[in-house]
């Protein structure tokens, strides 16, 4: 049976009854007006039909969530409709969507059949019974079709992703193992497109949509009443909405994303801080990725790698500017170095603040503390204002900004990662901590664009974009050409014992063994003295073992693959355990020794820095 | 002589590659199993000592 299903959807399948409140819960979203734009319901209603494929869930006690949640969506939707149809001031329909578009054609064509061809379109499902509701239909027409549409939603959805599946099961043994690898980069991308293209269409459907409800709302009794009753209050929210003016919409949304986004950097720091738990994992993925390192995986990060370092970014930046201040944007300018600068210095006094000592297992030579990673902060703070600058200066669309800026943050916070420079929890706090100044430029722009102060100029644009061109070859350049000081890993001081044993009865050792996040796995059985490892292996190769390969990428992709698929592993695969923070440095696996229940014997050994008298 | 430590288990190998929890299917070996894995140490002049 394939399991790895289990690792595309782990939360999903291990939270048993709750799966299935979940994949309602998507269902629903998707079939209400302001999340279904952005929620991916039938993705994951097919998902589910994964999950009950897997024999995770139950088929028709999943329907029956499915239709209970896109039936109880609709019923939202349309009574949406019906409040939006009362802010719009005569207007029966949207016109800034071609959802609500499709969805009012469709219903002139089908009638209340629509509904049921709606709830496989995606966003369509929500805006058939808001566009029913505006159209007039009535209450019980419109409760007879939302509860038939439901069925062949809530049956067929799901199965299509049982029986796709199936047929990828089978057909997978054939095919290439590196579309696996080829497959999860199209997806991650694909997924990121699919979000950021359909956010910047939705938001002037969202806004208008957003506009009639809060407009059908204010004129229902019971909020005239409290208008009348509050008016100051009443006003300041009211205000809090105003699109024409920064300190309306605008301030609201960037106001509540700071303060979301600060919640979560303190929370960050909470955990790091009384939390030994994140320490030891930062510390075992560190020596994990240590033991796998390979140099030509190195030499991309350490190209990667200089991209957020600051010579780069200084580049980027000077070339940037000079490009705005031809082109007079001097807002832009501004909000970029502002941003710049309390980034800079934010880390520099949280490094110093926190002071937490480097890897000594870093590639290259660093100094400075290692939380947050200045590298981190700087991906999304100055790059994520450069491609805002690029967006709002129209070099680039805003899609394609914004997905670049959050590719080049990702693979500069992987890049700090694998080089050991950073512990992961340094990476993530970087980012809110540059998540936080990429908002206040982005907010200082915008107030700045909306006061009109800003005179944009079409004068010197070839020039401009000449600079920037410059700047960025200058940028690659030295990105591929930065040499750093590499770091010398110091041995560990050895401790002398005389008896093998008594470092395990002192304590001195522990017995045993945990996994990445730190569950406890098996226990240390053997102690062996030896000169180095090669009269070990040389010992174990003699009695029939066969050494497995350190598990990098690579192998790990083949075991998900051969887990899939049902097929053989085409090496022994030994996946390390941690022994003091420190994955396995050897692993064995006993070919023969495979039982009825697919267990086979595995040995795994760590250096230690005990000597014995004769060492 | 420096000091290397050892576990040797029953588990399955792919379970293990893909589990990401640590729920794998793992077992402790029958003593029958970890001597036979001493001898072979042994015979090869290494010290090699069971832990309990």
């Amino acid at each position: 049976m394939p399991h790895t299903l289990d690792q595309l959807l782990p939360s999903l399948q291990s939270l048993g009854l709750w799966t299935y409140w979940i994949l309602a819960l998507f269902a629903m979203l998707e079939a209400i007006v302001f999340t279904g734009l952005l929620v991916p319901g039938v993705l994951a209603v097919i998902a589910g039909g994964i999950l009950v494929q897997r024999g995770a869930i139950d088929f028709f006690d999943l329907a029956w969530f499915i239709a209970a949640g896109t039936i109880l969506a609709s019923e939202i939707s349309f009574q949406l409709g019906r409040l939006a149809s009362r802010g719009l001031s005569g207007r029966r329909s949207f016109t800034t969507s071609r959802h609500a578009v499709r969805a009012k054609a469709m219903l002139q064509k089908y009638g209340g059949f629509a509904m049921v061809i709606g709830r496989f379109f995606g966003p369509l499902s929500a805006f058939v019974p808001f566009s029913a509701a505006m159209a007039g239909m009535s209450r019980t027409r419109f409760t007879s079709w939302n509860l038939v549409s439901a069925i062949p939603y809530a049956l067929i959805l799901p199965a299509i992703g049982y029986f796709f599946v199936s047929a990828v099961g089978t057909l997978g043994v054939a095919a290439p193992r590196i579309l696996v690898f080829a497959a999860a980069v199209l997806i991650v991308l694909s997924v990121m497109w699919f979000v950021f293209a359909r956010v910047q269409r939705a938001l002037p459907m969202l806004g208008e949509i957003l506009h009639a409800v809060v407009a059908g709302l204010l004129k229902t009794p019971f909020m005239q009443r409290l208008i009348l009753r509050h008016p100051e209050i009443s006003r300041f929210v009211a205000a809090r909405f105003e699109t024409a003016k920064f300190l309306g919409l605008t301030s609201t949304v960037l106001v509540v994303l700071f303060i979301y986004v600060l919640g979560i950097y303190f929370n960050s720091v909470f955990d790091f801080l009384g939390s030994p738990d994140i320490t030891a994992a930062d510390t075992r993925i560190a020596n994990l990725i240590y033991g796998i390192w390979d140099t030509r995986t190195i030499a991309v990060a350490g190209w990667i790698t200089a991209i957020g370092g600051w010579q780069v970014a200084v580049t980027a930046l000077v070339g940037t500017t000079a490009a705005l201040l031809i082109m007079r944007r001097y807002a832009l300018v501004a909000g970029l170095w502002l941003t710049t600068a309390g980034n800079q210095l934010s880390v520099m006094l949280l490094k110093s603040f926190f002071d937490r000592p480097r890897s000594a297992l870093g590639y290259f030579t660093e100094t400075s503390g290692s939380f947050p990673s200045g590298h981190a902060a700087a991906s999304v703070a100055v790059w994520g204002m450069l491609f805002y600058v690029a967006w709002r200066a129209r070099v680039m669309p805003a899609t394609a900004a914004g997905l670049m800026a959050i590719t080049l943050a990702i693979f500069i916070g992987l890049s700090r990662v694998y080089l050991v420079e950073h512990y992961l929890s340094d990476v993530l706090n970087g980012y809110l901590i540059g998540g936080l100044w990429l908002i206040v430029g982005i907010a200082f722009c915008e107030w700045r664009r909306k006061s009109g102060s800003v005179r944009t100029t079409p004068k010197g644009r070839p020039l401009a974009i000449g600079i920037v061109s410059l700047t960025i070859i200058a940028a690659l350049y030295l990105a591929s050409t930065l040499s750093t000081p590499l770091n010398k890993v110091a041995a560990a001081t050895a401790i002398d014992v005389n008896d093998p044993l008594a470092i395990f009865a002192s304590g001195m050792a522990q017995t045993s063994t945990e996994t990445l996040i730190g569950d406890p796995r098996q226990s240390v059985n053997l102690v062996v003295a030896a000169p180095n490892s090669q009269p070990i292996r040389a010992a174990l190769v003699g009695a029939g073992w066969v050494p497995a390969p350190k598990p990098g990428p690579g192998v790990l992709l083949q075991a998900y693959w051969a887990d899939w698929t049902g097929g053989a592993l085409p090496q022994p695969l030994v996946i390390p355990t941690f022994w003091n923070h420190r994955p396995s440095d050897l692993g064995f696996a006993l070919p023969g020794s495979e039982e009825g229940d697919g267990l086979r014997l595995h040995a795994r050994f760590w250096r230690t820095e005990y000597l014995t008298p004769q060492g | 002589m420096k000091l290397f430590i050892g576990s040797l288990t029953s588990e399955d190998p792919i379970e293990w590659a893909v589990d990401p929890d640590g729920s794998a299917l793992l077992l402790n070996p029958t003593s029958a199993q970890l001597d036979a894995l001493l001898s072979a140490l042994r015979v090869s002049g290494l010290t090699a000592l069971p832990v309990q």
